[in-house]
């Protein structure tokens, strides 16, 4: 499949230096900062990182999901207006209609009250104008769109008598009821076995292609990145170190980060039989020092990455169209190949 | 028997396991029989000294019931379990004691695993102490030992579970195991709640630890890269039967059997996008409480024939030192 695609249509959904910040000790320390992405039409957005990382909070922050104690500042644009300002009749609007989630764990985000059927029908009454009937074939029709055998008779089910992959179809399911065109995934097939995960990942690359889905997918398996998604942002301590095209970032990362992610893969062994493991952890969000955040774990890391704040931005000498990369040192890792 | 006449360390032969499955109210007064969910349906299994025996399959598959059963935190219902050549289900007292000093489980969640009132210092000094491993008073110095052996600070143990992260934590779940100088280790999916840059440092420790100690291991998962990159040998589960065993590598780069050929198929690897729109397998595992007659796998193989449907295939050795269950797989005669 072609995945560098060479025309670059309108971004629909623009983030422009999203920060989320929690209260702690002396002030206010933030756990994403200065995120910005742009996401267009029919396209695929893996986002990438550990956990803790903030990929998750970003996710729920562009739907503004997010508890009142986290505050967020920057600008979340869809379609031109900013969702951080919009007002709760307009969220409403949005919410379901637009743009929708889909959940790590299905058993937890689905209601075990309600039927299948229910819970379709919830989201429908809520965003459209059709009546019993018409809910009642729309939903049959949802269920047979996600693969669910049976639909007509699943309906009446309530969630705890389908199987794993099938509880995560009818999530999917929920999230597509009034046709949104964005949905944001949260590591949804996580919980998943492998050969579920794969049914999931095809199901939602024909989703994106019959209906022109815009997806922002959230997961940390860089396997699942490298299947599925058109581009890729890296993320490390609340920030976005690297992102372009997947096929780029993984063949040749400009970011020390990612680098160490993809050694430290099984299958990338180095000589000696043992793992290249990415030494200590990640920093704690209130205990950050200044610089680059990954710079006491970062081989590479100079005397100006504990000082300087490196910001992402293109990296010079690089041949590929919208690769940029977080790293004082990116040229270096140029001149290395850029191999992982 | 092995060829040089030692005992393998553990030798599994035909363990079944089945589990009484709960009746509605409903389904009592109607009188309904109850049900039984099959686990483990005549496992048989090798582990030699000093050798990683990697078992895989999705969740269902019974691999975890079947750590719980060399441990004894279940009983079979049939078949047995020898460790040295002595029938595990018929030790008593000491021998049982031994038995369960020797092979020591690491479960997946550390967190749960460890008492989160007792520092690290006390959970270890515990199991060392108990049975009678050190004197009380020789047990800090064995403590700090271990800390190092798994690469932990010295002051790790004065601290308490929940001040350490995942890593950490799975760290100290393995120093408890070694504690007790088993000779083999059964870990139980013990990185699948761990990132991939600590789960790489723990992947190290293990390969380091068997080296270094001898340690025979069992390793429980269903990450295909992990255990490719870990294992000598690796058996495949489905649904409560081994329907592969063989040398890790030529299983990998060869499967024999059609469901192995679809996990793996299904794995996502980096670097290689399909960008295809149809899955490696379709359908779903079937219920345990009611296995599909003849092969289990057949409903979903796509190469299933009439044979396939009616008899049960058992799993045989081929030249290789590949055991395959399955009628189509080469060197079966045709039937």
């Amino acid at each position: 499949m072609e995945r560098e695609r060479h025309e670059t249509p309108p971004a629909v959904l623009s983030l422009r230096d999203l920060t989320v910040s929690l209260p702690g000790g002396a002030g206010r320390f933030d756990i994403v900062r200065g995120v910005s992405l742009d996401l267009r039409r029919g396209e695929i957005l893996g986002l990438v990182g550990e956990s803790g990382s903030g990929k998750s909070l970003t996710l729920k922050a562009i739907m503004r999901l997010l508890p009142g104690a986290m505050q967020t500042r920057g600008s979340v644009i869809w379609k031109g207006q900013d969702v951080l300002a919009a007002d709760a009749g307009t969220l409403r609007r949005l919410r379901g209609a637009e743009m929708s989630m889909i959940f790590q764990e299905p058993m937890t985000a689905l209601n075990p009250v309600l039927s299948i059927g229910r819970q379709i029908d919830e989201s429908l009454k809520a965003h459209t104008a059709l009546d019993r009937r018409a809910r009642h074939r729309r939903a049959v029709e949802l269920l047979d769109l996600v693969g669910i055998p049976s639909a007509e008779r699943r309906l009446r089910d309530y969630p705890f008598r389908f199987s794993g992959g099938m509880r995560q179809r009818a999530m999917i399911a929920i999230a597509l009821a009034c046709d949104p065109q964005l949905v944001l995934a949260d590591e949804p097939t996580t919980a998943l076995d492998v050969t579920i995960q794969d049914q999931i990942l095809q199901l939602l690359l024909r989703l994106r292609d019959e209906l022109g889905l815009s997806v922002i997918f959230v997961t940390h398996d860089l396997g699942v990145v490298s299947e599925i998604c058109d581009r890729t942002a890296i993320m490390y301590a609340g920030e976005i170190v690297e992102t372009g095209a997947t096929r780029t970032v993984l063949s040749a990362p400009l970011h020390p980060y990612t680098q160490g992610l993809l050694r430290s893969m099984p299958g990338a062994a180095s000589a000696d039989g043992r793992l290249n493991a990415i030494p200590g952890q990640p920093p704690q969000p209130a205990a950050r020092a200044p610089g680059c955040a990954f710079a006491p774990r970062c081989a590479m890391a100079g005397p100006a990455c504990s000082v300087t704040d490196p910001v992402l931005g293109p990296v010079l000498g690089s041949v590929r169209a919208g690769h940029a990369s977080a790293c004082l040192r990116a040229t270096d890792l140029i001149a290395e190949g850029g191999q992982p | 028997m092995t060829p040089t006449g030692h005992p393998p360390l553990i030798e599994v032969h035909g363990l079944a396991k089945r589990f009484a499955v709960e009746r509605g109210l409903i389904e009592r007064l109607a009188g309904r029989p109850r049900r039984q969910a099959a686990a483990l349906d005549g496992v048989s299994l090798r582990l030699e000294a000093g050798e990683t025996l990697a078992i895989v399959g999705e969740s269902g598959c019974g691999k975890s019931t079947l750590a719980r059963c060399l441990v004894r935190l279940h009983s079979a219902d049939e078949g047995s379990i020898a460790y040295l050549g002595h029938d595990v289900g018929l030790m008593r007292g000491e021998e049982l004691r031994d038995y369960r000093r020797h092979v020591q489980m690491i479960f997946q969640d550390p967190y749960s695993s460890l008492n989160p009132r007792m520092t690290v210092g006390q959970t270890l000094s515990e199991a060392i102490v108990v049975n009678g491993l050190r004197p009380r008073a020789e047990a800090p110095a064995r403590v700090a030992e271990l800390l190092d052996l798994v690469n932990l600070p010295p002051d790790a143990a004065t601290r308490y579970p929940r001040e350490f992260s995942g890593g950490q934590r799975q760290r100290i779940g393995i120093a408890r195991a070694l504690a007790l100088e088993p000779s083999c280790i059964i870990a139980d999916e013990i990185l699948s709640a761990l990132d991939v840059s600590v789960q790489a440092q723990i992947i190290n420790l293990l390969i380091s630890l068997q080296k270094r100690l001898g340690l025979s291991m069992i390793f429980v998962s269903h990450d295909l890269r992990v255990v490719r990159f870990l294992s000598h040998r690796v058996a495949v589960m489905y649904l409560g039967r081994v329907v592969e065993e063989g040398e890790t590598e030529a299983v990998f780069s060869a499967p024999a059997h059609p469901y192995t050929r679809a996990l793996l198929a299904a794995a996502p690897e980096v670097g290689l996008s399909r960008g295809r729109h149809d899955s490696a397998m379709t359908g779903e595992l079937p219920s345990p409480m009611n296995l599909p007659p003849g092969c289990v796998f057949h409903p979903r193989c796509p190469l299933a024939t009439g044979l396939c449907r009616t008899e049960v295939p058992w799993l045989l050795g081929t030249e290789t030192g590949r055991s395959v269950a399955c009628h189509l797989a080469p060197g079966r005669a045709p039937r």
